[in-house]
């Protein structure tokens, strides 16, 4: 078996999480993002951060604002929304859940 | 020395090279592709496109100016391939590398607002870019229209279909490839290389000398392609390119028609017959605006949506999701409140038809007389198909109809009579008698001469609720009558012991005998 297609298809099962989580310890933009997620290995193109970030914007549980960049065009910074909160403590209880529910099969 | 192309990312001003435009228009245009189909596409693209103008600006940081292929490169790489944005929903991989250079499918050039450029809309702009002409010959052409009263109309319809060009994407996909005879057999051959090559794979589970037959076939059907395709391409657009014009003639034609239509009231004679008859049998409550507006409705629902097709099939008009169905809505929409609207009336009208009343008068005829001639004098009206028709009275609108009837019966008594029951119908007892009441008709008496007018009239605002004067004629037994000629279309299921049929019983002199009507002589004495 191709474990590092198993694994890439692992990484699309938690990306959102990982997002959600990063996202808490304070403010980020995108490149920080995908900065953070890449030490992590758990993201290999910035690319699919976008549609992620976009979607999570519209169901509400990001919002962003503006900053301007000496580097480049204005910025968009994302943090959780009060709900964005809440689905990430119900997602760390799922994900918890999870691993050791896939643990205990060993 | 290389030519360079300006291009605005996220508000900023890059030189590309033409290979790296080449590359960047076709990464951008991938990526449209892949999240064409999701909400917030556009915003999507324009996060991408302000993080590429970011790995850009990063770049030129060493004093370099000019964007080439490998800083493009560079940035795709770190973006990464628009395969690989699964938006975390798992989905199936494809476990073959990407090779960069994948993006070389077509880049056909598509209809968009000029949105920047635009003095409007953009829309002259936007079709300037598509047919790669100066956008003033469109401007003009708009203009002239305009003067007649129709540019207007097309203009907003055009505005409202055509996608404005926002993204760098779409402004790149606006000025796009040219429509040369070149690229069309490039992508011809394209299409035909593929074809070959799904040839091949099907040929391969059969037999090799199928193989060998079959890339044979590939390789004469690519030819056939080649020729054949770069024409249809061509006819396919110019078909619909007039199809649009059709469309559009035909929302002026109808505009047109409706303003008549709104002076109508005041002046019959510009209606078209078949609005003259819509008018005649309205609901009273309503008039001819509520029965435009409907109308308009309907058809410009139903053109909002042909021009919609058009642009999306034809000239590949790449129309957002949601702009589809709010356009797809609002146009079936439109037609529904139109139909709607009809369905009303419809039923509203049959509601006025539910009653019936009579208006009953006895007409004495002249003692002493017994041989009568009965005539049927034709107005001077000129009435299409024998059926309603306007008039004007002094006192506002009347309608004129041919409905009456003539009838010939045994008097009970010793002196003949005339008599005339005028029928009509309405939403109750008391209207259906009114308006039978306010209907006039045309009676002389002359000695022993008895002329009809074939024509009742009535007011307007009355409508047509099925109106019509029958004439009975009594005469006692042992006088005669003489029915005109004149008389045989009026007619209507006279009793005659000869049992001769309505139509022929005209032109002939008739006795009335203890028995019932009889023929007497088959022409006048």
């Amino acid at each position: 078996m191709n474990t590092e297609n198993a694994r890439a298809q692992m990484r699309k099962g938690v990306l959102e999480l990982c997002v959600l989580r990063v996202v808490r310890r304070g403010e980020a933009y995108t490149s920080d993002l995908s900065e953070a997620l890449k030490q992590a290995d758990l993201l290999v193109v910035e690319g699919t951060l976008y549609p992620l970030l976009t979607r999570l914007k519209n169901a509400g549980w990001l919002e962003y604002r503006w900053e301007e960049s000496k580097s480049g065009p204005p910025r968009k910074y994302y943090k959780l929304t009060e709900n964005g909160e809440r689905l990430l403590e119900a997602l760390d209880q799922e994900w918890n859940q999870f691993v050791n529910a896939v643990n205990s099969l060993t | 020395m290389k030519k360079t192309i300006d291009i605005n990312l996220a508000g900023m001003l890059f030189h590309l090279d033409e290979e790296a435009y080449q590359r960047i228009l076709a990464y951008l245009e991938a990526l449209k592709k892949q999240f064409n189909s999701i909400q917030g596409c556009e915003e999507i693209i324009g996060d991408i496109e302000a993080r590429l103008a970011e790995l850009f600006h990063e770049r030129l940081h060493g004093g370099k100016q000019v964007i080439g292929l490998a800083e493009v490169e560079e940035a795709i790489r770190t973006l990464g391939q628009p395969e690989d944005f699964g938006d975390g929903e798992p989905q199936p991989s494809t476990n073959e590398a990407t090779p960069s250079g994948e993006f070389t499918e077509k880049r056909v050039r598509r209809l968009y607002r000029d949105v920047e450029n635009g003095f409007v809309g953009g829309v002259c702009g936007g079709l300037a870019a598509y047919f790669r002409v100066d956008p003033v010959i469109f401007r003009v052409l708009f203009l002239i229209l305009l003067v007649s009263g129709m540019g207007f109309i097309a203009y907003i319809i055009l505005w409202a279909a055509i996608p404005g060009a926002r993204t760098t994407a779409e402004k790149l996909a606006m000025r796009g490839e040219d429509i040369t005879l070149d690229n069309i057999k490039k992508s011809v051959e394209e299409e035909a290389q593929r074809m070959k090559a799904r040839f091949q794979a099907g040929a391969e589970e059969i037999t090799p000398a199928v193989k060998r037959a079959a890339s044979g076939v590939g390789g004469a059907t690519r030819n056939l392609i080649e020729a054949i395709g770069g024409l249809v391409a061509i006819v396919f657009r110019v078909i619909g390119f007039f199809l649009l014009l059709g469309i559009a003639a035909a929302g002026i034609a109808l505009i047109v028609v409706a303003t008549n239509g709104f002076s109508f009231e005041s002046d019959w004679t510009q209606g078209t017959p078949l609005f003259a008859m819509a008018m005649t049998v309205l609901p009273s409550s309503m008039n001819m605006s509520v029965l435009w507006l409907a109308t308009i409705a309907a058809i410009l629902g139903i053109i909002v949506e042909i021009t919609a097709l058009v642009l999306r099939y034809t000239f590949r008009v790449d129309i957002p999701r949601a702009s589809w169905r709010w356009i797809h809505g609002t146009a079936i929409l439109s037609s529904l409140v139109g139909v709607i609207i009809w369905v009303v009336m419809g039923i509203q009208m049959g509601l006025e038809f539910r009653e019936e009343a009579r208006h009953i008068e006895a007409i004495p005829l002249a003692e002493g007389q017994t041989e009568w001639v009965l005539t049927v004098a034709s107005n001077e009206l000129d009435i299409p198909n024998n059926h309603l028709s306007l008039g004007e009275f002094l006192d506002g609108l009347e309608l004129y109809y041919d409905g009456i009837a003539l009838d010939v019966k045994q008097s009970m008594r010793q002196t003949p009579s005339l008599e005339c029951v005028v029928e009509s119908h309405g939403a109750n007892r008391r209207e259906a008698r009114m308006k039978a009441d306010r209907v006039h008709y045309d009676v002389i008496l002359q000695g022993d001469s008895i002329v009809l007018g074939d024509l009742i009239s009535f007011p307007l605002d009355d409508r047509f609720r099925g109106q019509n004067a029958r004439f009975t004629l009594y005469l006692p037994v042992g006088h005669t009558v003489y029915l005109d000629e004149s008389c045989s279309d009026y007619l209507d299921r006279v009793d005659n012991i000869d049992n001769m049929y309505d139509p022929q019983m005209a032109g002939k002199l008739w006795m009335m005998t203890e028995e019932g009507l009889s023929l007497y002589a088959e022409s006048r004495l």
